[in-house]
């Protein structure tokens, strides 16, 4: 099991035939980063040491990043009701140029009919939304691990993203609604995967700001009547607000995730800050 | 404008260094090929290796080195072009038809070429190897890595949780 075992080339004539020498950790990872997803997944249950070494996010990391560089071609994830007509859904990923679609997994009590996804991945995981129950569901479409989102103060005017806060290493799904009662209130409140602050949406102290209200009912207006899901891209989540509410222009809405990053202001676009107070 | 005794190329011939191998033979190969491995090349840069010298390779045996140095004198003028972004494809089509054939090899072999060229930090040759053994082993089920790998068999504790992992991801397993 010692790494030197395999340094010098008189030990290796020595192993049983068949019986490869272990090679160090740093040239084992050159190796995994070169596997499919599937051996990925699969290896963990090799030994513990190759569980934590596959399981590591400096690995999960180097491995996204691999992948992106070798410009594998794209894939479609799409949702669909499951073919069982027990209220599930079913999510798929296809290749652009495959005829064949993967069943990745199933989600039971989300109605297909109804179920959003969010338009692109965000450092690899995606954000579902099943209007019905309503809930929101993270996942995975490389490993196929679901995890519902606890229960939030339903409203039927809402929009969430999901978003990678780079210096914290956390995802975040950021989810602005109007109140029930009161025609002019909005809210908005963060839920952080794996956070210190426990399994629960933490309303955004302060509210939002007076100054971005309208552009924030613009946002949910979108999301809701045109299915325009937010999308996040270069550290920020961005929500596309109504042509009118900015004349002769278009308009963004953006929940920044590195504090210290500003947008650029091009003529085309005007990026608005909407930013969380700490 | 180069010196003739620092020109390592083009103008007239070219400059040799000797390797030695663990098992004490010496090979000599143009610099230009040795200098792919990094950790040569600043020995050589150095002006070492060369005459009577040798640059000793302890970590490295004689059919090891002279695998390695195969790999390098063939892959010395694409890299001395600087990748070879003027190669010609069929240039790029021969070298790939040799590096499949390369790596073509018994798993030993195999494993001493990865020592190696990680130990020479030879780049391309690291990445082509790794391909190789990724290849070889994707298909593989965790058991028979184990078994390949000459792990001890699985305490019940162990086979309990490789089964539990094979039920929760069984379509990584298909």
């Amino acid at each position: 099991m010692t790494a030197e075992a395999s340094l010098g080339n008189k030990r290796i004539k020595v192993m049983p035939s068949g019986v490869a020498p272990v090679l160090p950790d740093e040239i084992m990872t050159e190796v995994f980063l070169r596997l499919p997803i599937r051996s990925i997944v699969r290896f963990r249950a090799v030994c513990r040491s190759w569980d934590a070494l596959l399981s590591s996010e400096e690995f999960c990391n180097l491995h996204m990043a691999a992948t992106e560089s070798a410009s594998t071609p794209p894939k479609l994830l799409f949702a669909s009701p499951a073919a069982n007509f027990n209220y599930s859904t079913a999510l798929y990923s296809c290749s652009l140029s495959g005829r064949r679609d993967d069943l990745l997994f199933t989600i039971d009590d989300a109605r297909g009919n109804f179920v959003d996804v969010s338009p692109a991945p965000c450092h690899g995981l995606s954000l579902l939304y099943d209007a019905v129950a309503p809930a929101y569901y993270i996942c995975n479409a490389a490993t196929r691990a679901v995890t519902r989102l606890p229960p939030f103060f339903e409203v039927s005017n809402a929009t969430a993203g999901l978003g990678f806060d780079a210096q914290t290493r956390k995802y975040k799904v950021v989810r602005i609604f109007k109140g029930r009662h009161e025609a002019g209130s909005l809210y908005c409140e963060i839920y952080t995967l794996g956070g210190e602050d426990g399994d629960n949406w933490r309303p955004v102290s302060g509210g939002v700001p007076f100054r971005f209200c309208s552009f924030a009912r613009s946002a949910i207006w979108y999301a809701v009547f045109r299915k325009m899901q937010p999308v996040f891209a270069d550290g920020f989540l961005q929500w596309l607000i109504e042509p009118s509410f900015l004349p002769k222009r278009q308009g963004l809405l953006s929940y920044p995730f590195l504090s210290q990053k500003r947008p650029s202001a091009g003529s085309a676009h005007h990026l608005l800050l909407y930013q969380e107070p700490t | 404008m180069a010196a003739p005794e620092s020109g390592d190329g083009n103008n007239g011939a070219a400059r040799m260094v000797t390797l030695i191998s663990s098992d004490n033979t010496r090979f000599e190969v143009e610099a230009a090929a040795a200098s792919l491995s990094q950790t040569l090349q600043l020995t050589i840069l150095d002006g070492g290796g060369g005459g009577g010298d040798g640059i000793p390779l302890p970590n490295v045996d004689s059919a090891t080195l002279s695998k390695v140095l195969e790999y390098c004198i063939k892959h010395a003028p694409a890299a001395a072009n600087g990748g070879a972004p003027n190669a010609t494809a069929v240039d790029r089509a021969e070298l790939e038809r040799f590096d499949n054939e390369f790596v073509n090899i018994d798993q030993s072999v195999l494993y001493s070429l990865i020592m190696a060229a990680h130990n020479l930090e030879i780049e391309g040759l690291q990445s082509l190897v790794a391909k190789k053994v990724a290849d070889m082993i994707k298909g593989k089920s965790p058991m028979e890595i184990r078994r390949t790998l000459g792990f001890p068999d699985p305490t019940p504790e162990e086979q309990a949780e490789m089964n539990a992992h094979m039920l929760e991801y069984g379509w990584a397993y298909e």
